[in-house]
């Protein structure tokens, strides 16, 4: 699973999407990377 | 110097051990078996962590007469009622390192999700450190290759103060115990998470340390493969200084310090991160000898062409000598050197993937 942050604070919800999301804010997505 | 060498790969545990011809795969067990960690004693007894999944994971031990038998795995409490907002599971993903103690009968096991066991009865029995496990900060742990559980990569004691421990976390940072892990600190500066918010650029807890090693010797000098470069500490993980001069690339997952010398580690580069390809083809490892100021590249015998190899963090050794290395990879490839790195041979064999090698202590 990757990884998302608005602005500095990881997303914790992923059931209900409840983490708010202003005009404003900056999404950082990490890529989930596994394998060699 | 070390004559046996164990390596653990995706599809068994395999012996290999230095005869007047060369080193020669001497030993097969687990054939078909995921085998995450081994480590092994100056006595012949062998520990060897499976991985097998759905069926969990394992730890079989093989005494020192050659006989092998299953040992109780590490276990994890119930979650409580009150650890719903804990986002990482109660039980035992896979033993992803074993380490000695540094006390007759005392071993160390780093695992997924994130939970440090101690043994000190050769592994027969096992109790999770709880001081670290309920420590608040554990909740802020990240996962690891794509998962979701953090997993503790390195076990360091203090050859000389069997209290005093530092582990590594992908993706956790270092932490430090100075009281055989009644209490643990956050201990890591200097070290930068490129691809974070940049106000967590620099946070501690959000440092993916990829693998730890210390200089038996020295023990305050620490050496790590991170995530975003190369790293060493001459004060025991509170502080670090990137190694920019390491080359070909700064990107990897082993790293192996020198038992003696605090000058000297070694490295396995790739290409980072998406692509986790040896640079240009070529498998190189990557020497310093003067504490990170330089870096040689060491070639001689290594695949130089089309070579796709990489080679996990627990894929590289290097025994008490610091003459002796191994290092295996995902492609199967295992290569020994007896010289320091200078130059490497290949034992006639075709491996499976390979998670982890490890020297035998003389």
């Amino acid at each position: 699973m990757s990884r998302i942050y608005v602005n500095g604070r990881p997303v914790s919800d992923r059931q209900r999407l409840s983490d708010l999301v202003g005009a404003r804010d900056e999404i950082y997505v990490f890529q989930a990377l596994s394998g060699g | 110097m070390s004559d046996r060498l164990h390596v653990g790969t995706r599809k068994g545990l395999f012996e290999v051990a230095r005869r007047s011809g060369g080193w020669e795969i001497t030993d097969a067990q687990f054939l078909g078996d995921p085998v995450s960690a081994v480590l092994a004693d100056a006595e012949g007894a062998v520990w060897a962590a499976l991985d097998l999944g759905h069926f969990g994971a394992k730890l079989w031990h093989r005494d020192r007469a050659g006989a092998w038998r299953e040992l109780e795995a590490p276990m994890f409490p119930p979650k409580p009622d009150d650890a719903g907002d804990d986002p990482h599971p109660w039980s035992l993903g896979k033993i992803w390192t074993l380490e000695p103690g540094g006390v007759a009968g005392r071993l160390w096991a780093g695992t997924m999700p994130g939970g440090l066991f101690r043994s000190d009865d050769g592994g027969e029995s096992w109790s999770l450190n709880e001081p670290l496990w309920h420590m608040p900060e554990r909740r802020r742990w990240n996962g690891v290759a794509g998962g979701e559980q953090p997993g503790i990569n390195s076990v360091l004691v203090d050859p000389g103060n069997p209290a005093d421990i530092r582990i590594g976390v992908s993706t956790a940072g270092v932490w430090a115990s100075t009281d055989t892990g009644g209490s643990w600190d956050l201990i890591n500066r200097g070290m930068y998470a490129e691809y974070m918010p940049p106000e967590l650029r620099e946070e501690p807890i959000a440092q993916d340390v990829h693998r730890l090693a210390r200089c038996t010797a020295r023990p305050e000098i620490v050496w790590c493969q991170h995530h975003n470069g190369v790293f060493r500490s001459q004060d025991a993980g509170n502080t670090w200084r990137e190694l920019t001069a390491v080359r070909p690339s700064k990107f990897g997952f082993a790293v192996a310090a020198h038992p003696r010398d605090p000058n000297t580690a070694w490295f396995v580069p790739a290409i980072k991160d998406e692509r986790r390809i040896p640079v240009d083809g070529k498998v190189v490892v990557a020497r310093s000898r003067d504490s990170g100021e330089n870096f040689e590249i060491l070639r001689h015998g290594l695949p130089q062409r089309h070579a796709y190899d990489l080679v996990w963090r627990h894929a590289l050794d290097v025994d008490a000598s610091g003459e002796r290395l191994a290092f295996g990879s995902t492609s199967g490839g295992l290569w020994i050197s007896e010289d320091g790195g200078e130059s490497w041979t290949m034992p006639e064999a075709r491996l499976p993937p390979i998670a982890a090698v490890r020297f035998a202590p003389e």
